[in-house]
């Protein structure tokens, strides 16, 4: 039996308006839907499906079989024929290490572009806001092998309008084009969007060091992700942050985000309180980092995330090496639907013996 | 010239001294004979200290270290050797240099003590990554080499470390008689593609893969006690180190009937995990992390799956390989407690399937006429050793196929008169 491509069965309009019961049983199917794809369309998936999960079909969201997303970096994985693929995402991953490689075909991408419009929306509304984007313009050259930061950047130019780049080809604050052009767009809501650490160093420490005061002014905006990992080593917490770009920079709103570049689309925003949210076409799970055991909801544990997005990728349920803890579900007092959580940082990593180049002994 | 301000001393140099000088001092050294008293004496207290020392209980593998280099037992060492061979004498070869390889504390060790005993002088890298054990056997060292009891010996080797740097390595590759390199495939190459002197030797230690071989019915035939040492035996082999020694069995041959091999399987993984469980094994979330990795992969490509009855989170975690293609299997294999096994009708079945790169065969249950039929079945420089399930990790005289003590000296001929 052939399976037909899966559909995307939610209201766009209503990002966080299904509550556990109603959330559950539709993103089950869609997803057990996905699993049957995959395996149709992606041998290396089917392969797994059958030789690691002996095609067991899952009764609930916990018993779907994941794929370890480390996968993504040693293996082809892909859903479509290659003639379909229209981008290739990779991981920004540091020089030397391997990057994953995330294939996209056009209607993956159309539905990573609806989705994350749905949830952006729920945030900022419709209107498309005058635009800063803290990276450089460099960073978009190649149009057809895109690393993370160039993906995201893409993905999220489309909400704003008048775009400004504002940091230069070393990503170096250019603040005198910035107050330009914040003098020709006064009293008007800016939307900023950058990397974590790019918003860090390029844009706050950059309008630091050169002494300046700016002021995005009232009603601005910042959404940021990419993960905090340089920030902890330099100990700015979200607080931190949060305090530091609105003393600096007047920057009213901050709000963080948790995605990764195979899930594009189906990111996990943070709420005014400080909670990452699942919207309805994603979800969490947390497991026991060494039984993979599902955790109730409080305990810290390795992060899996569901995306009802992927069709030209086996990326629908991940096991990230991400650390987080859910803390409730349905009762944010943002009044969002769906589990509320937080990261809070990579797998510890052991010294490894092995895997590598200088393991040999006896 | 050589930018040598990298290098940090560690035991043997005098302060001050630089490689030029160190270089100078370990080559005029007259080489020894093997055995010599003074050497014996010296590695014979060594011994003692480590084996006496309260923190070798932390580390069960600088025990194994320091029992291996016991008094008595290089004074049987000694005897083969000293056996005076009619108009030849055996001599160290000069200076050696040993790289020793970055994660495992101790084999440096045996290599670089072995050529002492030999009667070479030696230069030995150690790690930059260092770690306790390493601290600990350096202090034992320059505590050793202070006392004047052991002058002679104490200027015989130095032991330092420097980063990476090819030029650094080229000075000392230039100086020395014996070169012995410990590390992984392309460590190996990077470091022999820097010259020796033109009769210099070098032996090479590179990445080696290693199994096990159990007869199904001696599994299931074997006593309690029997068994239970099988078991304990297995788990040194393969979770002292993590399943990282290249000596360590990563893959497992189960020998004999389908119906014997279904139920042998049953018995030993059964007890196996028991035994995980008692005795403890490290199984950090970055372990387990790697270990999914490995077996995702090996069923993504086909090359081995999960048999109904197992997980994939089991720990152990046993895989059925699907295919002969050794070479991948090997190339995602990860250690940390993760085996791939297949079943065959005689051992000499296996012998077919291994390769060049295969080092250590741990086996339990066969006799005489199966090990030769294994050893006649076996591709050119496939295995080197056939060993006893329980002794994988002992390291021995005779390493990768080298009589070591052989490999550390020359003969030189001497017109005799009297035996």
């Amino acid at each position: 039996m052939s399976i037909p491509t899966p559909t995307l069965p939610f209201d766009l309009s209503q990002p966080y308006g299904l509550d556990k019961q109603a959330k559950q049983a539709l993103l089950l199917e869609t997803l057990n839907t996905l699993t049957q794809w995959h395996q149709q369309e992606c041998e290396p998936y089917r392969n797994i499906i059958s030789g690691i999960f002996k095609n067991k079909v899952a009764q609930t969201l916990e018993d779907l079989p994941f794929v370890p997303v480390r996968l993504f970096k040693t293996l082809e994985l892909v859903s479509v024929n290659k003639e379909n693929v229209i981008k290739t995402l990779t991981s920004s991953g540091t020089t030397g290490q391997a990057v994953s490689k995330i294939y996209l075909d056009r209607e993956t991408s159309i539905r990573q572009t609806r989705v994350l419009a749905a949830i952006m929306a729920a945030f900022l509304g419709k209107q498309r806001l005058t635009m800063v984007i803290v990276d450089s313009a460099d960073l978009l050259k190649d149009r057809t092998r895109f690393n993370a930061r160039a993906a995201g950047i893409l993905g999220f130019s489309v909400f704003g309008r008048k775009h400004f780049y504002c940091l230069d080809d070393k990503l170096e604050l250019m603040s005198e084009d910035l107050q330009n052009f914040l003098n020709d767009h006064l009293d008007q809501p800016i939307l900023l969007f950058g990397f974590t650490y790019v918003v860090w160093q390029g844009l706050y420490e950059g309008a630091l060091k050169a002494g300046k005061k700016i002021n995005f002014g009232k009603n601005s905006t910042l959404i940021h992700g990419g993960g905090w990992k340089k920030l902890i080593d330099q100990q700015v917490s979200n607080n931190i942050f949060k305090q530091k770009l609105n003393e600096q920079l007047g920057i009213e709103r901050v709000f963080n985000y948790y995605g990764m570049v195979e899930q594009v689309g189906s990111i996990f925003m943070e709420c005014e309180h400080g909670h990452l949210h699942s919207p309805v076409f994603a979800d969490i799970v947390v497991r026991d980092p060494i039984t993979l055991e599902p955790l109730p909801f409080g305990k810290t544990g390795v992060v899996e995330v569901l995306s009802a997005l992927p069709l030209s990728y086996p990326g629908h349920v991940l096991l990230t090496e991400d650390m987080g803890a859910i803390h409730g579900e349905d009762d944010c007092p943002c009044g969002r639907l769906g589990k509320y959580f937080s990261i809070s940082g990579r797998l510890p990593k052991v010294e490894m013996r092995g895997c590598s180049d200088t393991r040999t002994m006896p | 010239m050589t930018n040598t301000s990298a290098i940090q001393t560690l035991v043997g140099a005098a302060s001050g001294e630089n490689l030029a000088t160190i270089l100078n001092r370990l080559s005029v050294q007259p080489a020894l004979r093997p055995f010599d008293e003074r050497v014996v004496n010296f590695v014979g207290q060594l011994s003692q200290k480590i084996l006496t020392s309260p923190s070798v209980r932390n580390f069960p593998e600088l025990a194994a270290l320091g029992h291996w280099f016991r008094k008595a037992r290089v004074h049987d060492m000694a005897r083969t050797y000293r056996a005076p061979i009619r108009g030849q004498m055996q001599l160290g070869r000069g200076l050696a240099f040993h790289l020793a390889p970055s994660n495992v504390d101790s084999v440096f060790m045996y290599s670089w003590l072995i050529s002492l005993l030999a009667g070479n002088t030696n230069l030995v890298r150690v790690s930059q990554k260092g770690g306790p054990q390493q601290d600990f056997l350096i202090s034992v060292l320059q505590e050793l080499s202070q006392k004047i009891e052991h002058a002679d010996v104490a200027i015989r080797f130095v032991l330092l470390t420097y980063p990476h740097d090819d030029n650094i390595t080229k000075q000392i590759s230039e100086a020395c008689m014996v070169r012995v390199i410990w590390g992984g495939d392309a460590t190996v190459r990077a470091i022999r593609a820097i010259p020796l002197r033109p009769m210099a030797t070098e032996l090479c230690f590179a990445d080696r893969f290693s199994a096990a071989a159990l007869s199904a019915k001696q599994v299931l035939n074997a006593d309690t006690s029997a068994f239970k040492a099988l078991i304990q035996g297995f788990y040194v082999d393969t979770y002292w180190f993590a399943q990282q020694a290249c000596s360590s069995p990563r893959m497992v041959a189960w020998v004999g009937s389908e119906e014997d091999i279904d139920a042998a399987k049953i018995k030993f993984w059964l007890a196996l995990t028991k035994e995980v469980e008692q005795r403890g094994a490290e199984n950090a979330p970055a372990m387990v992390m790697a270990r999914l990795g490995a077996a995702f992969e090996y069923a993504a490509f086909g090359l081995a799956e999960l048999a109904s009855e197992n997980l994939v989170i089991d720990f152990p975690a046993k895989l059925e390989l699907m295919t002969n293609c050794l070479d991948r299997v090997r190339e995602i294999h990860c250690g940390n407690g993760l085996f791939v096994q297949l079943g065959v009708k005689t051992l000499a079945e296996i012998g077919p399937k291994l390769t060049a790169k295969e080092q250590t065969l741990a086996v339990y249950g066969f006799d005489d006429q199966e090990y030769l039929s294994l050893i006649d079945s076996l591709p050119p420089r496939a295995l080197d050793r056939i060993v006893p399930v329980g002794t994988a990790l002992a390291f021995e005289q005779v390493w990768d196929g080298q009589e070591l003590i052989t490999s550390f000296t020359r003969l030189i001929a001497w017109p005799q008169l009297a035996v």
